[in-house]
């Protein structure tokens, strides 16, 4: 019962905090529909369809990372003293609290952990040219991949979650999770985009995604805490 | 500095982030590492191109800033009357008329709050809303009220208006569509949400689940539905405070009742760990109750395309011509009469005007519907609005824009528009009724199970309140008589008047006032007769030459025959004929004779009492100052579909009449070819109107159809009167309903649309009952549950509106 909380609560991180990325990746979503090439059938439908793969592609490289950093914590986990609150979990809902700071803009410390990040990037971006124009369903798929690894705060702090997941396959399915929280956001923004981003970049909203994840990191902390 | 904004993603950049991107040529400032990197990542991939196409900017952008127009502000330039001569319509006796565009109008209960405002104020003498345009017609006196006063009393009523031009409706379309999409999204992104939560919440109930971790989710809940209940539930809210405020019951009022009570019982419930919460019912109600008055509105905006389309024609502009035949772009409106423009092939007309220079042909569809287009030589008149199809032409401007046919025609759609059929307020009454049953039912409900079975009665009162549809029954009229005017007027018939659809349905009895209604004016000749001796072709060739000087459709009979060259010194003498003198050799020398042509009692010579052919029909006489020399019976040419209408309406069980003025036998004639029975000629316009009296008396239901420029009582005394007439003379007629088409065709197609019409009122009444009837009862036992409930009433009155659209097909 616990863990399927932590399932749906992943879920929820990642559509609030999808909300503060329309803006971001709203912009490469449109771009990469741009670069669909013209086929016969209706527009719409195709759109939404190559908009699926490559949320699905980039979802799977959440999980991914997940499953690896999953078993890295694993790892840990057993270094650590197993009786008393999980310090993962504690970190995790720091990490939290950090996410909502910098979705609120206030205090944007984790755009250290996204400069390292980006570093990694530069090294995988090359990949992306393969895979244009996209004309076929597998080089959506493997663009999303690519587009996964892409900085990004949020993606990180879901990381530190899997952290204290306790094993790869858990870690790669709390990552499944948050990602399937972001494809209600990401998918519309092929379809209205100007009026979610409008809607996503209004600071009422952002404030009160920050607000949401500060509560779900106080939250983490303070249920471990209580053990 | 002021705070920049990511190119990228548009969120504000603060002083100390460093991040930047060259793009376009230009380094743009970007607010994080991620946006950075994504940044790069399109503009390496060749898509650069991206941020010049995409639909907007974010630099500087301030969505918050648009949402709140202060519209009130400057609202008191609305009274220069610089400003209001653009769409202020001068009434006679010094009242003015505006066309106003009223935002916020959700159902029939607005429309009849709206009214019952504006028409309480001093100073205004009518008003009439039109719920599925939100136009609003009112005139009023300047002397007693301003406009800007008329605007702050729509204010305070809760609505906002603006003089109406086309670009606002459109913006205003625009705008309406905007917030009701993101309204929607909202409440979509929270519906997901809290099912999810629900849905394991459920599953906690039946497993068991630890009550820190449903405290936890219940708050969550709570904290995603907040928003969906101040912001997309808002327009529910607010419409049913305004009804109450107003004591007349709309369909808001329970459905905001549902949603306060489960809102606040269920944040009742989270704070002192109560058994039930219903965050997810009040999501699904927001979702499912915008999704359906979304898709409503969209098929309102839909009908209203026709009027747009009217107004587009105008709204462009106009090669206006100097001395040196120079064109330089002006605003069509802005053209006065006098000006000359150039109007090249494929081109809009802008304007009422003569052909100067050039032949073409232009398409008129705009305002009869007919594809074909129809040729223009040097000399003609062209209207504004209609398609220049092959040459260049010169225009002359003859009108000024405001008074132009297009205008004109807009003014008289907008009227129909905003004229409402006391159908539409009996609905909307009977549906305010019908509220109150559903209000009185729900607390009865709830009573019965609060004794039978305590733990359902909540959810069981929540799928009443909003379950029951009264929607379906007030949108059930006004959608389709709005479907069909559209309609009707793509046709090339305009209901000027808000009870032409409802009466047509009714007639019984067909009049064709004037026989010219039927014909189509252009006279032939059909037989000579000479009363002397005379050659028969020489009288033709006389009579000929008399009259090539007229162009009285009698006149023009004569005018594909030889002339006799001899005959000079030609006079029209005004509604009698013409005369003119020949000098003959005689053998007696020259013999000057004065000839005249025409109506009988005029071309007699003095003293002779002419003695009419016996055959019936329209006779002309022609005399010299001595004897009468001859007669032609001339014919009118009847119109080619006259025959198929009058079979059509005689096999669908209508009668049909000719009235006519004149007493030349005409009338019998045209009636005997077309079959008709019921000839009156020689009628006064007092024996018109008392023939359909009787006919009135005899129960039944008039169809007049005329010119519509005389005999206004005659037309007024009809129970729906119909003008055929042509562009030029709209402004004065003075029918019900316009046929712009100047064929008659159209009208069995008219009466069948709106035979058409009725039947899917019938159709949507029914199955607004039906389903009222049904629901009601099964909510009542509880046998739905809340989601469903708002799903199956959103159904419900889409199923109206889709059935009345079929009518616009």
């Amino acid at each position: 019962m616990d863990f399927s909380h932590d399932l749906i609560a992943a879920f929820a991180v990642g559509f609030m905090g999808s909300l503060h990325c329309v803006g971001m990746c709203g912009g490469i979503s449109s771009a990469l529909s741009t670069a669909i090439q013209p086929m016969q059938g209706n527009p719409m439908w195709r759109q939404l369809v190559y908009q699926l793969l490559y949320s699905l592609g980039r979802i799977s490289a959440y999980a991914c990372a997940g499953a690896v950093i999953g078993l890295a914590g694993a790892g840990l986990h057993a270094q650590l003293p197993d009786h008393g609150p999980s310090y993962l979990r504690i970190f995790a809902g720091i990490m939290m609290i950090l996410l909502g700071f910098y979705i609120s803009g206030w205090w944007k410390v984790l755009n250290q952990l996204e400069r390292l990040g980006a570093k990694v990037w530069k090294r995988i971006a090359p990949l992306t040219r393969r895979f244009i124009p996209v004309d076929r369903a597998h080089k959506a798929l493997a663009l999303g991949f690519i587009w996964g690894w892409l900085p990004c705060g949020l993606v990180y702090s879901a990381l530190t979650w899997s952290l204290g997941s306790g094993g790869a396959g858990r870690g790669a399915l709390l990552m499944l999770y948050f990602g399937l929280g972001t494809l209600p956001a990401m998918i519309s923004v092929g379809t209205f985009s100007h009026i979610l981003s409008d809607f996503a970049r209004a600071s009422g909203t952002r404030l009160f995604a920050a607000l949401m994840l500060m509560g779900f990191g106080i939250w983490t902390i303070m249920s471990q805490l209580s053990h | 500095m002021s705070e920049q904004s990511c190119y990228h993603c548009g969120l504000p950049v603060t002083a100390d982030d460093h991040y930047s991107v060259t793009i376009l040529g230009q380094p743009r400032a970007m607010c994080c590492p991620g946006c950075q990197s994504v940044a790069q990542t399109i503009v390496a991939i060749g898509m650069e191109s991206y941020y010049e196409h995409r639909q907007q900017c974010p630099p500087g952008s301030s969505p918050a800033a648009d949402l709140v127009p202060d519209f009130l502000d400057g609202l008191n330039n609305w009274d220069d009357p610089g400003l209001q001569e653009s769409f202020v319509h001068q009434l006679p006796e010094g009242a003015r008329e505006i066309t106003l565009l009223i935002s916020g109008i959700t159902c029939a209960a607005c429309v009849w709050l709206l009214e019952k405002h504006l028409n309480d104020q001093a100073g205004i003498h009518r008003c009439h809303v039109n719920m599925s345009s939100n136009l609003a017609v009112v005139s009023w006196n300047p002397e007693a009220i301003s406009l800007s006063g008329i605007i702050k009393a729509i204010a305070h009523v809760g609505y906002k208006a603006e003089p109406y031009t086309p670009v606002q409706q459109e913006q205003s379309i625009k705008r309406e569509n905007k917030q009701a999409l993101t309204r929607i999204g909202v409440a979509g992104l929270g519906a997901m949400q809290v099912m999810t939560y629900a849905v394991s919440l459920y599953m906690g109930a039946f497993e068991g689940i630890d009550p820190a971790h449903e405290t936890f989710l219940r708050w969550v809940s709570a904290l995603v539905t907040t928003p969906v209940f101040f912001y997309s539930g808002m327009p529910f809210l607010k419409g049913a405070v305004r009804s109450l405020r107003n004591r007349h019951l709309s369909m808001d009022v329970p459905v905001a009742i549902a949603l306060t009570f489960a809102y606040f019982s269920s944040v009742w419930a989270t704070l002192t760990n109560g058994p039930e919460v219903y965050f997810d019912s009040v999501c699904m109600f927001v979702f499912f109750l915008l999704v359906g008055r979304y898709l409503e509105m969209r098929a309102r905006h839909r009908s209203q395309n026709t009027s747009i389309r009217l107004s587009h024609s105008q709204m462009q502009t106009a090669r206006k011509l100097d001395d040196q035949n120079h064109p330089t772009l002006v605003p069509a409106d802005k053209l006065v009469p006098g000006d000359r423009v150039l109007v090249k092939a494929g081109e809009v007309i802008p304007g009422d005007g003569k052909i100067l220079q050039g032949d073409s042909s232009v398409n008129e569809s705009m305002l009869t519907g007919e594809q074909l287009p129809i040729s223009k030589h040097q000399g003609d008149l062209v209207t504004g609005g209609t398609l220049n199809v092959e040459q260049p032409i010169t225009l002359e401007i003859s009108t000024l824009p405001k008074e132009s046919t297009l205008s004109t025609l807009k003014r008289l759609l907008q009227r129909a528009e905003a004229d409402k059929p006391a159908t539409f307020v009996l609905a909307d009454r009977i549906a305010s009724h019908f509220v109150a049953a559903v209000l009185v039912t729900s607390v009865c409900v709830y009573s019965y199970w609060w004794f039978h079975s305590p733990q359902d009665a909540f959810w069981i009162v929540l799928s009443v309140l909003v379950v029951t549809c009264p929607c379906a029954l007030s949108l059930a009229t006004p959608t389709a008589i709005t479907a069909a005017t559209a309609r009707l007027s793509q046709m090339g018939f305009l209901a000027t008047r808000s009870h032409t659809i409802e009466g047509l349905r009714q007639v019984t009895d067909v009049v064709f006032d004037k026989t010219g209604t039927l014909t189509l004016g252009e006279f032939q000749l059909q037989e000579t007769v000479a009363a002397t001796t005379e050659d028969l072709y020489a009288l033709l060739a006389l009579a000929a030459a008399l009259e090539s000087v007229s162009e009285h459709p009698i006149a023009r009979a004569f005018h594909p025959y030889t002339k006799n060259p001899d005959v000079k010194n030609l006079r029209i003498i005004a509604n009698q004929g013409v005369e003119g003198t020949l000098e003959q050799a005689t053998p007696t020398g020259k013999v000057e004779r004065l000839l005249r042509i025409g109506k009988p009692e005029f071309a007699a010579p003095a003293g002779v009492s002419p003695q009419q052919p016996d055959k019936p029909g329209q006779w002309v006489m022609l005399a010299d100052q001595n004897q009468v020399l001859g007669w032609f019976r001339i014919e009118d040419q009847l119109r080619a579909d006259a025959d198929n209408l009058v079979s059509h309406l005689q096999q669908s069980g209508k009668r049909c009449h000719i009235l006519s003025g004149d007493s030349s036998g005409h009338a019998e004639v045209v009636a005997k070819k077309l079959g008709i029975e019921s000839v009156i000629s020689n009628a006064t316009p007092e024996h018109k109107l008392s023939f359909i009296r009787s006919l009135q008396e005899s129960g039944a239901k008039v169809l007049m159809l005329g010119d519509g420029l005389n005999d206004a009582p005659v037309l007024a005394g009809a129970d729906v009167s119909i003008a055929v007439a042509g562009a030029s003379d709209l402004a004065q007629v003075a029918a019900d309903g316009i046929l712009l088409s100047q064929s008659l065709q159209p009208l069995h197609n008219i009466l069948n649309l709106v035979e058409k019409t009725y039947r899917i009122i019938r159709q949507n009444l029914s199955w607004a009952i039906l389903y009222n009837l049904i629901a009601l009862p099964l909510a009542a036992a509880g046998f739905i549950p809340p989601w469903a409930s708002a799903l199956g009433m959103s159904a419900s009155s889409l199923l109206v509106v889709l059935n009345a659209l079929r009518l616009n097909k």
